[in-house]
């Protein structure tokens, strides 16, 4: 086995390496292995052929093509400990030649991240501020959502809930045909045709009246589009909301009841309190994240980041195929190549791939694990809150290694949110604890896919300078590097 | 009868690779073929010494094509040993 090595670029290195027969016996007897057993060869039974007759009948270079799967990775793996070099994520191959077989890797390392001036960056909390009108509204929302209609003998208007019998013809042709249908007409409302609700206002009861409409030249479906539309309308019946008193007794009826007004107000201001707390707190944490991002110098392979495309553009494709659809038709509608498709998703996965980055630095510059007893904790108190006949299958599922695996990464990924955040406001470790454990949580879906996706080989990029552009979701962890 | 039309092909099963290891190599020969003319050609085809040869002949099976029998040909196999330490390369005959 010889081996070339050559650095292609600080963050790279290409190994050139060139078998000789004897190391690829081995690998090519694995191959005859596998291959013998689905082989008729006449005057044998299936699987008993010699491994020289088998060469013969299937020809060595189709052995060799077979046993490429598992040598190639094994050798590399190998000239990688002989080099003493770490991949940080899988190498890209190329194979040159099948005989002998030779073949080139390229092996991102361990991308260089520097904070520069991150730890001297201060950001201040917001403070989080809840005014009574904020209540109020939540307080109305109730109140509109609980009242009946009511029927009321006053003329139309807006908001009212009617019952209607529509027609509409357009040319003599008819476009609208409903008996006793519920229509609320409101100023936004656009149907069925924009600029048909005002019309109603003002009707009574049991009072018909034809107008004549005409469709906006902006609307959606061109064969309306400027058409005249000549309605008849019959107003059956007019009902509006009747909104109750906001008193105590209205507070009882609120979901389970509460003692009185104040409770519930009480109630309300609690929640929202809670609820732009954890906001803030996303924001706070999205803001360092940005901040640090901003101070840090990253350079890392071409390769990490069309790995990272790689992975954005299997998730796309997953998350199409949940709406029943494959990449092509998709592209088909969206009249895009795949290949712009990935260019679109570029920027995006440079961002994620950054996130990853330097949040992985951190970690490591604040030397911050988790350890095996803290996943099972995680996985305890997720088990608590579950109910008993679920437990036993969360059970299972959390005895998979992989499951343990991405609940670590959730956990650091947690944590290192925590720090990042104490960081920022100049705290000591630890000091800021549990305050953005919300926050963080969100983040953790990607994880997954992350890990999933690292084996796969991808074509270089030409460029692939890292953009630091803020983002809404989360950093990644999870995608630590494969090779030993 | 020519030397050269005494071996037709040689024989190559599970069990004829199996002697193989025993030094014994199998042909089919031709019909009229005997022991004295297989060893001949073998030596001389493959330039090595023949220690023994035995000969078979298996009779051709009768063959059913609708209400009619045929009989399928005979043919005559030959195992023929050698020196220790001769080889036959019999894979390229294949």
């Amino acid at each position: 086995m010889k081996i070339t090595k050559e650095a292609s670029s600080p963050t790279e290195i290409t190994l050139s390496v060139e078998m000789d027969a004897a190391d690829e016996d081995p690998y090519i007897d694995r191959s005859y292995r596998r291959t013998v057993g689905r082989l008729q060869i006449p005057g044998f039974r299936k699987g008993k052929a010699p491994r020289s007759i088998v060469e013969n009948y299937v020809g060595r270079i189709a052995l060799v093509q077979e046993a490429l799967d598992f040598m190639i990775p094994e050798t590399l793996n190998q000239a990688l400990q002989d080099e003493e070099l770490q991949a940080f994520v899988e190498p890209r191959v190329e194979v040159l030649e099948l005989e002998p077989v030779s073949f080139k890797a390229t092996v991102p390392l361990e991308p260089a991240v520097d904070f520069g001036d991150f730890y001297s960056v201060r950001l201040e909390k917001e403070p989080v501020e809840i005014t009574d009108e904020q209540v109020d509204q939540v307080l109305e929302r109730f109140r509109a959502e609980s009242a009946p209609w009511e029927p009321v003998s006053r003329p139309v208007q807006f908001g009212d809930l009617l019952n209607l019998n529509v027609q509409g013809s357009m040319g003599g042709e008819e476009v609208v045909n409903d008996e006793g249908v519920d229509y609320i007409p409101q100023a936004e409302n656009v149907l069925p045709f924009p600029g048909f609700a005002p019309y109603l206002e003002q009707m009574a009861e049991g009072e018909r009246k034809d107008f004549t409409l005409t469709v906006p030249e902006d609307y959606p479906r061109p064969e309306y589009a400027g058409q005249d539309v000549v309605f008849q309308v019959e107003v059956l019946s007019v009902k509006a909301k009747q909104l109750p008193e906001l008193d105590d007794e209205f507070a009882k009826g609120v979901g389970e009841g509460y003692e009185s007004l104040e409770a519930l107000r009480a109630h309300v201001l609690e929640r929202i309190t809670d609820e732009a707390q954890s906001q803030s707190d996303y924001e706070f944490q999205e803001r360092s994240l940005a901040a640090l991002l901003e101070n840090a110098t990253i350079s890392a392979s071409d390769l990490l980041l069309e790995r990272e495309i790689q992975n954005l553009q299997q998730e796309r494709e997953r998350m199409l195929r949940n709406q029943r659809l494959d990449l092509d038709t998709y592209l088909s509608y969206v009249g895009k190549t795949e290949e712009e498709f990935r260019e679109e998703l570029r920027p995006a996965a440079a961002e994620r791939l950054n996130r990853m980055l330097v949040v992985r630095k951190l970690a490591q510059e604040e030397e911050i694990a988790v350890s095996p007893e803290e996943v099972q904790e995680e996985i305890d108190s997720m088990l608590a809150s579950s109910s008993e006949e679920n437990a036993e299958a969360m059970r299972r599922v959390f005895s998979a290694e992989d499951t343990r695996d991405s609940i670590r990464a959730s956990l650091l990924n947690r944590k290192v949110m925590q720090r990042l955040v104490e960081i920022v406001q100049g705290l000591e470790a630890g000091a800021g604890a549990d305050a953005d454990a919300d926050a963080a949580d969100s983040a953790d879906e990607e994880t997954e896919a992350e890990s999933e996706a690292e084996n796969d080989n991808v074509e270089p990029a030409e460029d692939a300078a890292p953009s630091e552009t803020e983002g809404s979701e989360g950093s990644d962890e999870g995608a630590e590097p494969d090779a030993k | 009868m020519n030397i050269y039309q005494v071996l037709l092909k040689p024989t190559i099963t599970e069990k004829s690779t199996l002697l193989q290891e025993s030094g014994r190599y199998t042909f089919q020969v031709a019909l009229t073929a005997n022991k004295g003319l297989v060893k001949e050609a073998v030596e001389k085809n493959f330039n090595v010494t023949v220690v023994d040869v035995n000969i078979t002949k298996l009779h051709g099976k009768l063959k059913r094509y609708g209400p009619k029998y045929k009989k399928m040909p005979d043919v005559k196999k030959a195992v023929v040993t050698l020196k220790p330490g001769d080889r036959i390369n019999l894979v390229e005959g294949l």
